[in-house]
């Protein structure tokens, strides 16, 4: 029993310990630090003394994640080297002692100086690159920006590519992804924030809005939510897409993720604003509406006329997608005076041996397609395409042989899988893929009544979801004529003199 | 961010009123008012209809007006007496129901008719019921809003049909106008305004 107690007291002291503030006992708190972090391997701890005065000092640094160099030259050399030139005529040197201040102020050569007050703080800004310097004599420890951490270059991102555009992509370093925000355009406005979540692993989040074109209101609803999540760790910005939506249940995505800047920024300058975390290229972008599913920036580097065909093109391949497999089974199976009778007739041909009802033929082809892509994109690059061909024609083929599948159902299966692809954001394409089977069983059980049933459901849905407080679905309800110029039709960009005002604010009254 | 809580727009509330008027009652209008009137002036018999409804249309809004932020219900208890006035929603509230109750009832046959021959006519009134009920739950905004994403549908599928049918409109029958003079077409009058009296 006793035993026991004093181990939890040990335990409870040494944690404790790291929580008390310096000393300013040399020994001491160096040794408070070596117990935190003196384990790691890559933990290095220099001991010297400063030029000339004899008083004890130490850097603590982490190899690999800082940089080595400025820690050489501008640390140790203005307090060694330097330091016996310039410095040994101060009176507070002489004395033998020295101060926090003048160290800061009239010695370090560095650009980023903060301090530490206990133990703990001064382990997690070292693990993140920092070198501290701990001075006798002196309370705090002063910690030094040194980092310089290793990252790629910033290409195309390859899940977003364009055919026009700029070729960069963030990459996953915090720093460099909001240097890239910044070059997009020199406003003055852009404001960047800075959080930490994860309760054990910190990582840094930022958000980045333009002041005076982003609603407070909706600046402050991001910074509640972000505060509000309580997890372990954030490896990506998934985790905080899920933490901060504002209805789980919804197939349909209230975040938007994007590796691009120019889109973050166009998103900016609507008045949006955009999360950026360390660690990933993925940035969000909230509120989202339905329209930016549709949308690529894309739209608007082309001329008018291309732009506003292709875009109308997009909104039917996303229709097809959505309501291809149901049409077909509605109508083969419920209403087949509804088809013309050349087509019916040759319909009723061609399924003339296929022993199961459509909409089992429809199930096992979307099935196969399913597990198809999900296989495709695990693929090793040599094998990749050629498993795709033969996926595609060998069993689709296979099948229709075999008299499983007619082939009616494989061109509606393959036009439908296809258009799914030109849905440009990823995670609405996914929505899309997943409600296809919603509306196929629906179709199965009433029909065309069932399709337009699971329309009215899916537009139910959609008009009661909300995205950080806007409305899924602006723009196109309320009617607001002057946003419609960009939804579906593109109008030449010398009409569209300011951009959509769905989001911002700060101009108008809005209802309903 | 968002709109006040139970409150929309002007154009909102517009769209909700024509596509509440372009429920099935249109669907049967014109048998059942040529069966009153026996003539082809029906449609003199439609427009007056339609007058008489945008009368008493008239009539509500400037109710509503002078009672600002106050609903039917209160209102008209502050008229005519707490009694009264509690009666009076009572009905309307009543009305409501039967309409509601009417307006299924016929959608399911129509759709029963046209499309699925053979299903029971539950099968076809539940789902329907069931994502109503999920669209109420959203409130008058979610109501007002799918409104508005189906009245663009609705008036182009209705005018499409009725401009494609143009090429069998002849106008020699409606000839001669007012034959058998106008008291037929008062007649009819009852049966029209009922189908626009969905206020």
């Amino acid at each position: 029993m006793k035993q026991h107690e004093n181990k939890e007291n040990n335990t409870r002291n040494a944690a404790q310990a790291t929580l008390d503030p310096f000393t300013g006992n040399f020994s001491l708190d160096l040794e408070r630090v070596r117990k935190e972090i003196g384990h790691n391997s890559d933990v290095h701890f220099r001991e010297f003394q400063i030029g000339g005065t004899g008083i004890c000092a130490a850097i603590i640094f982490v190899d690999g994640l800082s940089d080595k160099e400025l820690i050489d030259k501008h640390i140790m050399k203005s307090l060694m080297m330097s330091f016996s030139e310039n410095h040994h005529q101060e009176p507070s040197i002489v004395q033998g002692a020295v101060s926090k201040e003048y160290i800061k102020n009239q010695v370090l050569t560095i650009g980023e100086v903060t301090e530490a007050h206990h133990a703990k703080e001064l382990a997690s800004k070292i693990l993140t690159g920092s070198t501290a310097l701990l001075l006798d004599g002196v309370q705090n420890a002063l910690i030094l920006g040194t980092t310089k951490g290793k990252s790629r270059n910033m290409e195309e991102p390859s899940s977003e590519p364009l055919v026009r555009g700029p070729r960069l992509g963030f990459t996953e370093s915090l720093r460099d992804n909001t240097a890239l925000l910044r070059q997009q355009g020199g406003n003055s406005n852009l404001s960047i924030l800075k959080f930490q979540v994860g309760e054990r692993s910190k990582k840094e989040l930022v958000i980045a809005y333009i002041k005076d074109l982003a609603d407070p209101a909706l600046v402050e609803e991001v910074r509640e939510r972000i505060k509000k999540i309580n997890i372990d760790d954030v490896p990506e910005s998934g985790y905080v897409e899920q933490l901060i939506e504002d209805n789980y249940l919804s197939p349909f995505p209230q975040v938007q993720n994007t590796e691009r800047p120019d889109r973050v920024y166009s998103a900016l300058m609507e008045g949006r604003v955009a999360i950026l975390l360390d660690g990933t290229p993925f940035a969000l972008i909230v509120p989202v509406s339905l329209s930016m599913m549709l949308h690529s920036p894309e739209d608007y580097y082309d001329r008018w006329i291309p732009s506003f065909l292709i875009r109308l093109l997009r909104y039917f391949a996303a229709i097809i997608s959505l309501f291809g497999p149901s049409l077909y089974i509605s109508f083969v199976s419920f209403h087949q005076g509804l088809i013309p009778t050349k087509l019916a007739l040759s319909i009723m041909g061609t399924r003339e041996g296929v022993p199961f009802p459509a909409i089992i033929e429809a199930l096992i082809m979307e099935v196969s397609i399913e597990i198809l892509r999900e296989g495709g994109l695990r693929l090793p690059r040599p094998i990749g395409p050629a498993m795709g061909i033969v996926g595609g024609l060998v069993i689709g083929e296979a099948a229709v042989q075999a008299g499983i599948i007619s082939p009616i159902m494989v061109i509606v299966v393959a036009l439908t899988a296809i258009s799914s692809f030109a849905v440009p954001q990823y995670s609405a394409g996914i929505s899309f893929r997943m409600l296809r089977f919603v509306a196929m069983f629906f179709a199965a059980v009433y029909g065309l009544y069932g399709v337009v049933l699971f329309f009215l459901f899916l537009c139910s849905h959609l008009v009661r979801l909300k995205s950080f407080g806007v409305p899924f679905i602006t723009p196109v309800v309320p009617y607001r004529v002057s946003d419609w110029k960009d939804l579906m039709i593109r109008m030449p960009l010398v009409k569209m003199r300011r951009f959509r005002k769905a989001v911002q604010k700060k101009d108008s009254m809005r209802k309903g | 961010m968002s709109s006040p809580k139970g409150q929309i727009t002007n154009s909102q509330a517009a769209v909700i009123l024509v596509n509440y008027i372009l429920a099935a009652g249109i669907l049967t209008l014109p048998r059942t008012s040529v069966e009153k009137v026996k003539t082809p002036d029906v449609w003199i018999t439609v427009i007056l209809g339609g007058i008489i409804a945008m009368i008493i249309g008239l009539i509500i809004v400037k109710l509503n007006q002078r009672y600002p932020e106050k609903t039917f219900y209160q209102y008209s208890q502050e008229i005519v007496g707490k009694w009264i006035g509690g009666f009076l929603s009572l009905l309307i509230i009543g009305y409501f129901f039967t309409l509601s109750a009417y307006e299924v009832r016929t959608m399911a046959e129509v759709t029963g008719l046209f499309l699925l021959e053979g299903t029971p006519t539950w099968a076809i009134i539940l789902p329907f019921i069931w994502i109503g009920l999920y669209l109420i739950t959203g409130g008058i905004n979610a109501i007002a809003r799918l409104f508005e994403i189906i009245f663009p549908i609705t008036i182009i599928i209705f005018l499409l049909v009725a401009f494609l049918s143009l090429g069998i409109f002849e106008i020699d029958n409606l000839r001669p106008v007012l034959g058998l003079g106008v008291v037929p077409t008062l007649k009819g009058i009852k049966t029209t305004t009922l189908a626009f009296f969905r206020l």
